[in-house]
């Protein structure tokens, strides 16, 4: 199937409050999706029913299984999360120690570890920080080892929860570029969960959420092209998007243009 | 509220790195009731600065004054708790902290410190939640039930109701949706201008930055490398882009336009100012 989640008629209550009423979505494998919505959306309940956090009516799929309470751990290892303050999840001091324990837990071998910390340090380009102090590292340097981390099984998708809240913006471009170079390499599902579309730029597919519905699905550049949407739902457009919109208007430019370059290149011939 | 550093020095001791002084002998002026903004990359001192205001840590070398408080190595000269009642500082993702059972016991909290000083507990309480724009039906509430955005709020007004003259914000738009951070972009504006409060905000957030900030503070390597108003300190983008330090989107625009196609586009802080630049020159 080319859908690696599938959720179908879901439906939950958080304390009698309805959360999600059959609620249904499909991301597709490989694919890097992410999910938009205010604070309260219903964005992190459905990350945490994702992974067999809270019971529920209805059927998540994962990868063809279907999520159940004997199904929850082999589903586990197909997810790898990074959450937005990556110094919550560090267990040991040094870097390596941190990765090392996440693998023993899944009872690899020595080999296996030692494997596959060098294949993730070449993906990630992080051999100079294996045995560096987690505390000596920079917020971005951090989520790299937390990123690391979440990869270190070998997971089928890789989702971050709010993980680009805490960086600068210079750090923020620099983190979009490793995953995006990660996604070339291995095609791994990306979902990645945010209230800010100014973390969403990148990626192939944008969700709305609103209230545990589904408000919209589609094309980045086709959802980005929602201005009423976006205000109606207290939700900012990235800068580029706003500025395309507007010079749409006045005919200077005939679709959303998100890189800078290929705007300044296109409006000055 | 009179704040001055001359030529202060912070150095930690007992940690690896504290051959390099995280505060390096800096002398400046935090404007009265403006809002000052502290940029810079992390490991800069940013939070060493905003720590010192609020006598969190003593400076190693040099003098800071706190209205009429002197915050020297020879500490016995203040008086900590009043400075921090004049002085109130409000951490990075403050709604953490909470743990009382209702939002008016845990405003209720940060005031019975200072009792001996106040009278009027209720009314403080009702007061600061409206400057922040919650009214007294949160009073009974849990707060541990209320939105993102009605956490920080509330903790903001635990803050204000002991009326301080200066609030210190670390991060304060770090985990708020777009709407909550525009929100709370509004309520700084008027602490400023209807409270007279003299703000102090550290961030990262160059955008939420660029809609307030009075004066700006750029630090590196503990030192100010930059320091003005908006168009003094972001007209510098290949300075600060050489700090790893980004400029907001806007007038990342305007500098590549100019770079690119030699064309000055002039400093906008408005996209529809923006767009009738871009028209000009186009057509």
């Amino acid at each position: 199937m080319r859908d690696i989640i599938s959720i179908k008629n879901l439906s939950f209550k958080y304390d009698k409050t309805s959360i999600f009423d059959k609620f249904n979505l499909n991301i597709k494998r490989g694919s890097v999706t992410t999910i938009l919505g205010a604070n309260g959306s219903g964005k992190t309940t459905l990350l945490k029913l994702i992974l067999g956090i809270y019971e529920f009516d209805g059927e998540i799929y994962i990868d063809n299984i279907l999520l159940s309470k004997k199904t929850k751990k082999d589903i586990r290892k197909k997810i790898g999360v990074v959450f937005d303050k990556p110094e919550n999840s560090f267990v040991s001091d040094i870097v390596i120690d941190d990765i090392v324990f996440s693998l023993e837990n899944l009872n690899y071998s020595k080999e296996e570890i030692e494997d596959r910390i060098n294949e993730i340090s070449k993906l990630l380009n992080i051999d100079k920080l294996l045995y560096k102090r987690v505390n000596e590292l920079s917020g971005g340097e951090k989520q790299l080892v937390a990123i690391a981390s979440a990869l270190s099984h070998n997971p089928e998708i890789l989702i971050f929860d709010e993980a680009f809240s805490m960086l600068d913006l210079y750090t923020k471009e620099k983190i979009f570029e490793v995953i995006k170079d990660l996604h070339k390499k291995t095609n791994i599902t990306i979902i990645n969960i945010t209230h800010s579309s100014n973390d969403c730029l990148y990626g192939d597919t944008i969700i709305v959420l609103d209230e545990g519905r589904l408000i919209l699905k589609g094309d980045t550049k086709r959802v980005l092209e929602e201005e009423k949407m976006f205000e109606k739902l207290g939700l900012e457009l990235p800068f580029m998007a706003s500025l395309s919109i507007k010079l749409k208007y006045y005919g200077l430019v005939d679709e959303i243009i998100l890189d800078m370059d290929e705007m300044v290149n296109k409006l000055w011939k | 509220m009179e704040i001055r550093f001359n030529n202060v020095s912070y150095e930690y001791k007992g940690i690896k790195k504290s051959e390099k002084k995280a505060i390096d002998n800096i002398s400046l002026e935090i404007k009265k009731n403006k809002i000052n903004c502290i940029i810079g990359p992390s490991g800069s001192g940013k939070t060493t600065l905003m720590e010192l205001v609020n006598a969190l840590l003593i400076p190693t070398d040099g003098k800071i004054n706190v209205g009429k408080f002197v915050i020297d190595k020879n500490k016995k000269n203040i008086n900590v708790k009043e400075l921090r009642f004049n002085v109130g500082l409000i951490f990075e993702f403050p709604e953490q902290q909470f743990f009382k059972s209702t939002v008016k016991k845990e405003i209720e909290f940060g005031l019975k410190q200072y009792e001996y000083k106040l009278k009027n507990i209720d009314k403080r309480i009702s007061d600061s939640l409206l400057m922040v724009g919650l009214n007294d039906s949160f009073l009974n509430r849990n707060p541990f039930t209320l939105s993102n955005g009605e956490m920080r709020k509330v903790a903001i007004a635990s803050v204000l109701a002991l009326n301080p003259k200066v609030i210190i914000f670390d991060e304060p738009t770090v985990g708020l949706d777009d709407a909550s951070k525009n929100n709370l972009l509004k309520i700084l504006r008027m602490l400023k201008t209807r409270y007279k409060k003299t703000i102090i905000v550290v961030t990262h957030d160059v955008d939420a930055l660029h809609k307030i900030a009075d004066h700006i503070f750029v630090l590196n390597d503990g030192k100010v490398i930059l320091e003005g108003d908006k168009y003094e300190v972001f007209k510098e983008v290949d300075l600060l882009q050489n700090y790893k330090i980004k400029v907001p989107k806007i007038i990342e625009f305007s500098h590549k336009v100019f770079k690119s196609k030699n064309i000055k586009m002039g400093y906008r802080d408005e996209i529809n100012d923006l767009i009738k630049d871009i028209y000009r020159h186009v057509k």
